[in-house]
């Protein structure tokens, strides 16, 4: 009788449960062996490889655009945030967590690239032009995260697989910048054969299209100081591209009307997945935590708040308010943080042009295309003295700050022209020389693979 | 379910029938008091083996109707006297058997509640701590169930954490035995496991957290048991590793008239402490300091000029400005922040308050033999020492049992609370109102001349209009309920049937008003969500009880068990909203976001425990439970839990009789294996795919989680070596214990490379040690010579608890927040920073190499701008060519320069409770210590930064650096802080030992015909105070303190952590 009722009890426990009750099936997901076997599945898998890029702490959302800037000479510190001020004070330590952040979301992104890369060709039921098209985005977004990894950190490990069994293989050790780049170039020819035109209106926003690709490698080509394929890949972009200048530089960042002619590739930010930029940069008055602000006299001999002319149309999205309480005004959503941002935008193309000429010898060109950026920000043409290559070179960088402020190429840039002895004069007062013009490899990263190398100095 | 129903049904059918065909007959008797010979009243009267048990009443006398005819046993039982049995022959006229009960100091004849049974004090082989709650909030009451655990248990940690109301107390049953599994106890009440944890919608900073847990409410528990070592858990199996609570609430009692118990108390609270901060002058001047000593303060105005501006003037001085100067280079920067002269506020005291409490209980307890009743009801309020915070508890409970034949006794058990948590932000946000108005500026006035807030704060957001127009409200239901049906299969031996459920929903609501705090920008912000958690038990049990022989008894149970556990959170949250009247979602104009889950986990069981007693003197107990869980990995599915134990009363050996001074002495010895699984995601050990990584509100999937077949359990080996003595005729009861728990399989999250895409893995890797002793005495210092004659007890608990990880993934140390770190050979969550080793009082004495190569013995490059009044650093580690550690000083201070500079854990805690009584009056006091435990102050990282961050500071910095003030602790005011003298370093590391009066209490009984007159049976008036006085060097607020209450790794840490409240309450109980 006794074993009987224990049997019963078990029994009932049993139908209590459901089939299998050890094994119940998780609501929220899938496995991931079944995860990329549709065509639907590829497809909503291909929206997740950019949604890599809208993180705060390594994307888009925030330090991506800040950090840049704070390193350098157009944001200061005014904030709480221990990451914050390791970067503004160009003491970052290896432990900072907001660069592991960029270094993570970076490989989050490439690693949902990686699986799609993997995985696209095999799918039934995708026709072959989306099937390569995919994978060209795919391509895309691992060129741009390595593209993020390469101007920070220097060589990093190169990953191109998808691991889903962890054994010591996935302790890849740093490969070489130059790796990287050529990593970069080749990822970005192959999605420029295979992705959609912008002109085609197919792509939706905020994704890949032959021209994000194009203007990337552009810039790419630039910073491996490659003039001339710089020079073309800009200038063919200008002259044959669907792209114009939009007329209002206010405009360019009005999250009311967004949408213009001049953005190549933007990252679209939206209520329920909103940035955090305005809120960074407005003060408490105004909901925001003003954790950073622009730079004045006191961090730097050449602050952001004196940079502009008094007629610069920009000026107004550099800063509001004035002295220790500006605060910087390009991203303005600070309730939902719905600003779109740029990756890359027409202007800047102007810009890797006019460099890649100066470089090249091709003064008046360049300076053919700082003035045509100065006049649609309201300003004069550049001063008729300016007529060295050296001259118009720092005008070339004097006017990508101007224009470029708060999307990410401050520090970038400085570092580009410190061939030019004042450059490196400036960047020695800021004190970013030696070591310092490379972020450190996150330590959590050098404790986790043991074939990685820390950057000098760190 | 429903075939078992109709089993039951039968069974009972069956059950009831033959009861009347037996002879049944009476038995009677009266039950008096050694010594005095009074009437002892409430004593339980039971017939053994049978279910027939009444209460004595107020002449000691009982009535047993119904008893089966026969010889019987009946034994008679009240804590605090010896049991005593009697045997009388039951027939056709009443049988009687009165008893004498001595007191009974060691309570060796109480019942113990172990799993899955109860057996005798004297023959519990494992080590178990037994409190009746009654004699604990009798005289002190309490909130909660931990805070009756607290100080009373040796081997019991319990940790307040903070002063928040309604929050989570963390309990840690001889140390922390996880890193990531969680370290909290199982509790099981009535035989059901307990849904606990934190299930708050409210994402308010890393703050104090709430805990399903504090919906018990304690004047309705008749006994918490906290099985402590192997062989008393082990049957609880995979969820033992942290020890068990066991909970079992009050039941009806057959007596003459039911007992009808009113409790009521009020109390004050307020801070017990509260550190200086500086007024508005000593603000001023040490900003001013600072920024003229980083140069901030001179503008070049060129051709020589400089203009001195400081950062603050007052608002009619004559403040230099860049117009005195003609045209200036930069008018941006002339101009200092003007304050007005007649603003000086002292924040802290601004959100403090002196705050009530209250509690009210009613209950009535009663019954026949056949059914019998217990009802009560409470209603706990307590608001908060800072405005805005409070809870509010109601408790009802209903427990019935039905002795439907001799066979079949039918209970449930059943309690619904309803709880209300008005919280705020806090901690490590910059909207909390105590953490704002430590930070908040002196020169800020709270309101503007026209009696609005002021909220053109230089600093922080106003705290006082943060607490008063925002909200962050979370409210629960609570249903816990059980139905158990006993059926007496043989003599002896009982088949039970337990469904229990306990069905926890709570609401959480938070509200940031357009005017002041975190959505200002966005017009106002509201979220609503709502968690639910399930929890169903079906479990079956055959117990048996036998006397083999006359040296022989045997006894043990078998069982089963089935678990569904599921839980659901969903959340919504808007902004927009027209006006700061309108707080409610349906307002927000716009729907930002929202969420939900849904995830399960099962578990089955099949346990089982066999106890062997041989002549009173050796007792052996085996347990072993086997649990299968659907969160282990497939390769691991089940695992296994066996333990052992014996108990040897050298006391009942003949030798023993010949002295005088051991009255009592048994010895005790267990071994076995636990296990913990709380740490487990439900779906943890799958390699999967998620949604939600949507991109540009178009939807998106993306790896989620790698895949770990082999996820299992952490384990945990514990040996327990023990004894209880009595001395001096048992008025001196000592109980010691020894034990060391090697816990390995830790879960952990090892980080795996981020160039794989994912973070970390979940495995079973880590390896932890915890040693220890814990003493218990008690002692009846003075015995009453006569009744209400003069009483004193005194309780004294220690222990001891090392713990040591031993073992982590590749010896990687892991990091908890600010220095709380877990590392091989350290204890867990140790912390760790550099060390400081005084100031610098000379530009001599600092290196400005930057490579390191040229400092001096003993000096290292800082940084720099380090000046004299920066703090030195120790350097203790470099690095050689290859990057490798070298353990040496590299002439540089760096990350690796970090070091062990304090733990949080104490080497000796515990509690001593004296109490007296006599003629009516009693009084006690419970101390409560902490001994050799520090405590990272977090605040000073700021309140110290002088000069710095514009948070007020501490009045440390009244001591600071200055040329004339050549300080060696405190460092100089400084607006860059280029040295980082506020980086995580041992300057913040304070002793956090303390002793502190946690109750003291004074009452008094009216006499019985006194109250009688009054038509009362007992009547009690008392006053109390809590944390009355408090011993400690520790210079914040309160050294009882973590501010990340439910962390593991993060202990004894404070970040802007409410502090506990003194209280003072006065009470008046009744009984009819």
């Amino acid at each position: 009788m006794k074993y009987g009722f224990l049997g019963l009890v078990a029994a009932a426990a049993l139908l209590a449960g459901c089939d299998d009750p050890l094994n119940p099936t998780p609501q929220q997901n899938i496995p991931q062996q079944e995860a990329l076997d549709t065509p639907e599945e590829i497809r909503v898998a291909t929206n997740a490889m950019y949604d890599a890029f809208q993180t705060c702490d390594g994307g888009y959302c925030r330090n991506l655009l800040i950090f840049p800037d704070l390193y350098a000479d157009n944001l200061r510190f005014t904030g709480t945030y221990t990451t914050d001020r390791e970067v503004a004070t160009h003491n970052v330590k290896a432990d900072n967590g907001a660069v592991a952040g960029i270094w993570g979301a970076a490989y989050d992104g490439i690693n949902r690239a990686n699986n799609i890369v993997a995985a696209v060709a095999a799918v039934d039921g995708l026709g072959a032009d989306e099937a390569a098209s995919i994978d060209a985005e795919a391509r895309f977004v691992r060129a741009l995260n390595y593209f993020t990894l390469v101007k920070f950190f220097g060589g990093v490990p190169l990953v191109t697989e998808p691991e889903w069994e962890i054994s010591p293989s996935v302790n890849v050790a740093r490969n070489t910048e130059g790796e990287i780049w050529s990593f970069i170039e080749s990822e970005l020819t192959a999605a420029m054969a295979a992705l959609p035109l912008a002109a085609d209106g197919e792509q939706p926003t905020g994704r890949a299209t032959r021209e994000a690709a194009q203007a990337l490698k552009a810039r790419a080509h630039l910073y491996q100081r490659e003039w001339q394929q710089a020079y073309d890949l800009a200038n063919d972009l200008i002259e044959n591209g669907p792209f114009a200048l939009e007329d209002d530089y206010g405009a360019l960042f009005n999250y009311q009307s967004e949408g213009t002619d001049e953005e190549i590739l933007s990252i679209p930010f939206t209520t329920t997945d909103g940035n955090s930029l305005a809120f960074w940069f407005f003060p408490s008055s105004l909901g925001g935590r003003r954790g950073v602000s622009p730079s004045n006299s006191g961090t730097t001999s050449q602050p952001l708040l004196t940079a502009f002319a008094a007629n610069d149309e920009r000026r107004a999205l550099a800063f509001q308010g004035s002295g220790n309480s500006a605060y910087a005004f390009k991203y303005t959503d600070v309730a939902t943080g719905t600003d779109n941002v740029p990756v890359i935008r027409l202007g800047e193309v102007y810009l890797i042009r006019a460099e890649a000429a100066a470089r090249l010898g091709l003064l008046e060109q360049a300076i053919d295309d700082v003035n045509t950026i100065r006049d649609r920000a309201g300003v004069a043409p550049l001063a008729a003295s300016i007529d060295t290559q050296t001259e118009v070179l720092l005008a070339v960088l004097n006017e990508r700050r101007l224009e470029l402020f708060y999307e990410g190429h401050r520090f970038f840039d400085l570092k580009r022209f410190m061939d030019i002895p004042s450059v490196a004069t400036y960047m020695s007062t800021l004190g970013l020389t030696g070591p310092k013009l490379l972020f450190p490899i996150p330590q959590r990263e050098i404790d986790a693979n043991s074939a990685l190398d820390q950057n000098p100095g760190y | 379910m429903t075939r078992l129903r109709t089993l039951l049904a039968v069974a009972l059918t069956l059950a009831l029938a033959p009861a009347a065909a037996f002879a049944q007959g009476t038995i009677r008797g009266r039950v008096t008091e050694q010594g005095s010979g009074q009437a002892l009243q409430g004593v339980q009267v039971t017939v053994v083996g049978g279910s027939q048990s009444v209460v004595t009443n107020q002449q000691g006398a009982y009535v047993l109707n119904n008893v089966p005819a026969g010889q019987r046993t009946v034994r008679a039982a009240r804590i605090g006297f010896a049991a005593q049995t009697r045997t009388v022959t039951v027939g056709a006229q009443p049988a009687e058997a009165n008893f004498t009960l001595g007191a009974d100091v060691l309570g060796l004849d109480e019942v113990v509640v172990i799993g899955y049974g109860q057996v005798e004090r004297r023959t519990a082989t494992g080590s178990i701590a037994s409190i009746r709650p009654d004699e604990v909030t009798q005289s002190a009451p309490t909130a909660t169930i931990e805070n009756v655990l607290q100080g009373r248990v040796a081997g019991v940690q319990v940790s307040q954490n903070s002063g928040v109301p309604g929050s989570a107390i963390s309990v840690r049953v001889r140390g922390s035995s996880s890193i990531t599994a969680g370290n909290e106890p199982l509790y099981v009440i009535d035989g059901v496991p307990l849904i606990q944890g934190d299930f708050s919608q409210i994402a308010i900073g890393q703050t104090q957290g709430i805990d399903a847990l504090s919906d018990l409410n304690p004047n309705e528990i008749e006994s918490i048991e906290v099985l402590k070592d192997a062989s008393a858990a082990a049957i609880y199996g995979s969820r033992a590793s942290n020890g068990v609570v066991l909970v079992t609430t009050k039941r009806g009692r057959a007596a003459e008239r039911p007992d009808i118990r009113l409790q009521t108390y009020y109390g004050v609270q307020e801070a017990w402490r509260q550190p200086n901060y500086l007024n508005a002058s000593e603000y001023i001047e040490v900003y001013n300091e600072g920024y003229t000593a980083d140069g901030e303060a001179d503008v070049d105005l060129g051709g020589g000029d400089v203009l001195h501006i400081n950062l603050f003037g007052y608002q009619g001085d004559d403040i230099p400005s860049c117009d005195d100067w003609g045209a200036p280079t930069d008018p941006l920067f002339c101009d200092a922040i003007e304050v007005d002269p007649n603003v000086d506020t002292d924040w802290v005291d601004e959100v403090l308050q002196s705050a009530p409490m209250s509690n009210l209980f009613g209950s009535i307890a009663g019954g026949t033999e056949r059914a019998r009743y217990y009802v009560s009801g409470t209603r706990f309020l307590q608001d908060g020492i800072v405005s805005g915070y409070g809870f509010e508890r109601m408790n009802g409970r209903l427990n019935l049992d039905y002795t439907a034949s001799d066979r079949l006794t039918l209970g449930t058990s059943v309690a619904l609370t309803r709880s209300n948590i008005e919280r705020a932000r806090g901690d490590n946000t910059i909207y909390g109102p105590f953490a704002n108005a430590i930070a908040s500026a002196p020169v800020d006035a709270v309101y503007n001349a026209d009696g609005t807030y002021n909220l053109n704060t230089i600093s922080y957001a106003n705290p006082v209009a943060l607490n008063k127009e925002n909200r962050a409200e979370e409210r629960t239901f609570h249903v816990l309920g059980n139905l158990f049906a006993d059926y007496r299969l043989l003599e002896g031996v009982t088949a039970r049937a337990n469904f229990g459920l306990d069905q926890y929903s709570l609401r959480g609501y938070l509200y940031d008003s357009p005017i002041v705090g975190a959505a200002t920008g966005s017009n106002g912000f509201g979220q609503v969500g709502n968690s639910y958690a399930t929890k169903v038990l079906t479990e079956g049990t055959v117990s048996w009880n036998r006397d083999l022989n006359e040296s022989n008894l045997f006894s043990g149970v078998v069982g089963a068990s089935y678990e569904n556990n599921d839980s659901e959170f969903n959340q919504v949250f808007g902004t927009q909203f027209p006006t700061s009247s309108f707080k409610q979602l349906a307002s927000a104009s716009t729907i930002t976001g929202g969420s939900s889950s849904i995830t399960e986990y099962n578990l089955m069981s099949f346990f089982g425990r066999l106890q062997h007693t041989w002549r009173d003197r050796f007792t052996t107990t085996f347990n072993v439970r086997a649990d299968g869980s659907s969160r282990f990995g497939e390769n691991n599915r089940w695992g296994v839990f066996p333990s052992a134990s014996v108990l040897y009363r050298l006391s009942d050996e003949g030798f023993f009789a010949t002295q005088q001074v051991v009255s009592d002495l048994a010895l005790r010895a267990s071994y076995g294996r636990t296990g913990n699984q709380e740490g487990l995601g439900n779906f943890a050990s799958l390699g999967l795919y998620g949604g939600g990584a949507n991109y540009g509100d178009r939807p998106g999937i993306a790896p989620a989680q790698l895949a770990n077949p082999d996820l299992s359990w952490e384990k945990t080996d514990q040996l327990n070596l023990g004894f209880d003595a009595g001395f001096l005729d048992d008025r001196l009861g000592l109980t010691f214990d020894w034990y060391r728990k090697n816990t390995s399989d830790l879960l952990l999250n090892r980080p795996i490379p981020l160039s794989t895409g994912f973070a970390t893995i979940t495995e079973n890797i880590g390896e932890m040690v915890n040693k220890g002793f814990e003493v218990a005495l008690r002692a009846q210092i003075v015995r009453p010579s006569r009744r209400n004659g003069f009483e004193w007890t005194s309780e004294l608990n220690v222990s001891h608890n090392k713990n040591e990880v031993t073992q982590l993934y590749r010896g990687e140390p892991i990091n908890g927040n600010f220095v709380a770190r877990v590392e091989e050979g350290q204890p867990l969550g140790f912390f760790r920073g550099w060390k400081m080793e005084g100031i610098f009082q000379s530009e001599d004495e600092i290196c400005y190499d930057n490579t390191g190569a040229t400092c001096a013995p003993g000096s290292a490059f800082q940084s720099a701008f380090t000046v004299p009044g920066d703090v030195k650093f120790a350097d203790i580690n470099g690095r050689d060519a290859d990057g490798e550690l070298t353990g040496l000083p590299d002439g540089l201070i760096t990350a690796d320069d970090q070091t062990y500079i304090g733990s949080p854990w104490p080497d000796y805690q515990g509690g001593w409770t004296n109490s007296v009584s006599f003629a009516g009056f009693d009084a006690s006091i419970f101390t409560q210590f902490s001994m050799g435990n520090d405590v990272y102050n977090g605040n000073r990282e700021y309140t110290d930064a002088f000069g710095t961050f514009i948070d007020n500071n501490s009045d440390h910095a009244r001591n600071r650096w200055t040329p004339d003030n050549p300080s060696t602790t405190e460092a100089r005011a400084t607006w860059y802080d280029d040295n980082d003298n506020v980086r995580s370093s041992s300057r913040f590391v304070e002793d956090g030992s303390y002793v502190r009066i946690k109750n003291a209490v004074l009452g008094y009984n009216l006499p019985e015909n006194f109250a009688g007159r009054m038509g009362l049976r007992t009547m009690r008036v008392y006053v109390q105070g809590q944390n009355l006085v408090t011993w400690t060097d520790y210079s914040g607020f309160d050294p009882e303190v973590n501010f990340n209450g439910a962390a593991s790794i993060t202990r004894g840490i404070d970040f802007y952590t409410l502090p506990q409240a003194r209280t003072l309450t006065v009470g008046l109980n009744v009984g009819f």
